[in-house]
């Protein structure tokens, strides 16, 4: 570890401790912001694997086939790629069932129930993609025996969608959070730079090579946005904990026995990289701006 | 007399097509020599000692210093060359977020050389330049003069084979000035060739030494102490 250049910073930061603290703040303020982005997500995904969302489906069956046949089709269902589970019902089942939906007397009342067919009703494996069930779909209806295959899936596809989008979202938040707040480090830091640009000057006609200048720039951004880091995780954790206790006291009914998740270590350790990286991006924009404007 | 440190030859500094610093410049320095450039002002006192010192480089001629040729100096070699060439600058360039002690340690921490080699060396120039007891005071609490002997300090530090000075007393009073110029001697004695750029008659008289006379870019007088 470079010794004097994190001291060559460390006593610029005991001599500006006010800028210093602005662009950490700011930092700060950013990753918070990402941060309950990446809560939110978190909390959203760990709900939506705890839901199984499991798609369920209906196949069916062509009128009079026999015993034997109906086992085969049967079995060759519940053998299919992505099947949990199949459970056949007759005509009679499915109007009774539908009987006690409508609240019906007798089955007879049901006008047209004589038409209604055996059916095979599909629970399908967790976390099954809609392609895999439009081939699932494809392949049953080809079954002789099958009239027809039914799976109420687009709930799934518009699932997967809204999943996706998150993540994209997510991922534009963070760059362009990146970027916006490296500028405005960026110009934090250049007020308190000018002092430096002058030492910049000094010190490379004394002999100064340009790793010598450019170190304690490496090391402010690194320090500062690991600190900015640290706090705005701090914060982010006791707002979880805040708002986890708050939703089960106000909202028990929907939220009790369920806490808030926090985020995981390697999601944790992905913020206070971007920290660092926008303190970074800061630091480095105003070492090679100086540059630039230097002998 | 030991050989020759520092050689011009038809040294040349143009800025643009109608502006030129200086025109067919040659001249040679002896280590271990003290001289001054004189001039009037625009006669091109400090484009000389930026040549020498390579802040810029020549149009036309070569310069030698210690066999380093500056007018074909690689950018990335010019660090290691300015290691071995002091400068004190007429407005000192002082750093005021640092102490004294860590101004003139800066061109040694730039070194990279030991906390103790460090605090040696630095107690030591110092004391020569009489501010040992000021090391950890700030530049803006001293005098002009002593500001500058802090600058002197800084730039010996290092242990320079040359020693150059732009002006060093222009800002400061005669008596000031003369305790300065006899700072510059006293390091001159220790073996350091120093060239110092000043209009100050008087001071040239009461310290003699070699004159090398500019007008318009051009040497007008090269006069060696012993001419009179």
């Amino acid at each position: 570890m470079n010794t004097r250049a994190v001291k060559r910073f460390a006593r610029d930061y005991t001599r500006h401790p006010w800028l210093h603290l602005v662009s950490i703040m700011t930092i700060t303020g950013a990753l918070f912001v990402l941060g309950i982005f990446m809560v939110c997500y978190h909390n959203f995904d760990e709900l939506a694997s705890k839901t199984n969302p499991r798609v369920t489906g209906t196949a069916y069956l062509v009128d009079g086939l026999s015993t034997e046949k109906i086992d085969e089709l049967y079995e060759s269902i519940v053998l299919a790629e992505g099947v949990h589970k199949a459970v056949f019902k007759d005509k009679k089942q499915v109007l009774s069932e539908l009987d006690s939906v409508l609240g019906s007397a007798s089955l007879a009342s049901v006008p047209g129930g004589e038409m209604f067919p055996d059916v095979i009703e599909i629970e399908l494996k967790e976390n099954v993609k809609p392609a895999a069930v439009d081939a699932l779909t494809a392949s049953l209806s080809q079954k002789p025996g099958i009239s027809e295959v039914d799976f109420s899936d687009g709930w799934l596809a518009q699932y997967h969608k809204l999943r996706s989008i998150l993540k994209v979202v997510g991922i534009a938040l963070m760059v362009g959070m990146m970027i916006a707040c490296s500028m405005i480090i960026a110009n934090f830091m250049g007020m308190r730079h000018q002092s430096r640009r002058e030492e910049m000057d000094i010190v490379q006609l004394m002999g100064a090579q340009r790793s010598f200048i450019l170190w304690p720039f490496l090391w402010e951004g690194i320090l500062e946005g690991l600190l900015a880091g640290v706090i705005s995780l701090g914060a982010l954790y006791i707002s979880t904990v805040a708002l986890s206790h708050y939703a089960s006291v106000q909202w028990s009914t929907i939220f009790e026995g369920h806490k808030l998740a926090f985020l995981g270590p390697v999601q944790a350790g992905m913020l206070g990289c971007v920290g660092m990286l926008m303190a970074l991006g800061g630091s480095l924009t105003v070492f090679f701006r100086f540059q630039s404007q230097s002998k | 007399m030991s050989s020759k440190m520092v050689r011009l030859h038809r040294v040349a500094k143009r800025y643009s097509s109608q502006r030129s610093a200086l025109n067919d410049v040659s001249f040679d320095l002896h280590r271990g020599e003290f001289a001054y450039i004189t001039g009037g002002n625009g006669a091109g006192k400090t484009t000389l000692l930026k040549l020498l010192f390579a802040m810029e480089r020549a149009t036309e001629g070569t310069i030698l210093v210690n066999n380093r040729d500056l007018s074909i100096m690689p950018q990335g070699k010019v660090y290691q060359y300015r290691r071995e060439v002091g400068f004190v600058f007429q407005d000192f360039k002082l750093l005021p977020d640092l102490t004294i002690y860590e101004n003139v340690s800066l061109p040694l921490e730039i070194r990279k050389m030991t906390r103790q080699e460090v605090d040696y060396r630095v107690r030591g120039v110092l004391s020569l330049v009489g501010l040992g007891d000021r090391a950890t005071d700030f530049p803006l609490t001293l005098s002009g003069g002593e500001q500058q002997r802090v600058a002197i300090a800084r730039s010996i530090v290092g242990k320079p084979s040359l020693l150059l000075a732009d002006e060093p007393t222009g800002n400061l009073d005669s008596r000031t000035a003369r305790d300065i110029l006899s700072l510059f001697r006293e390091i001159h004695e220790m073996g350091t060739t120093v060239v110092i750029a000043t209009h100050d008659e008087h001071l040239m008289e009461e310290f003699p030494a070699r004159v090398l006379e500019l007008h318009s870019g051009r040497v007008v007088r090269d006069k060696n102490s012993q001419e009179r």
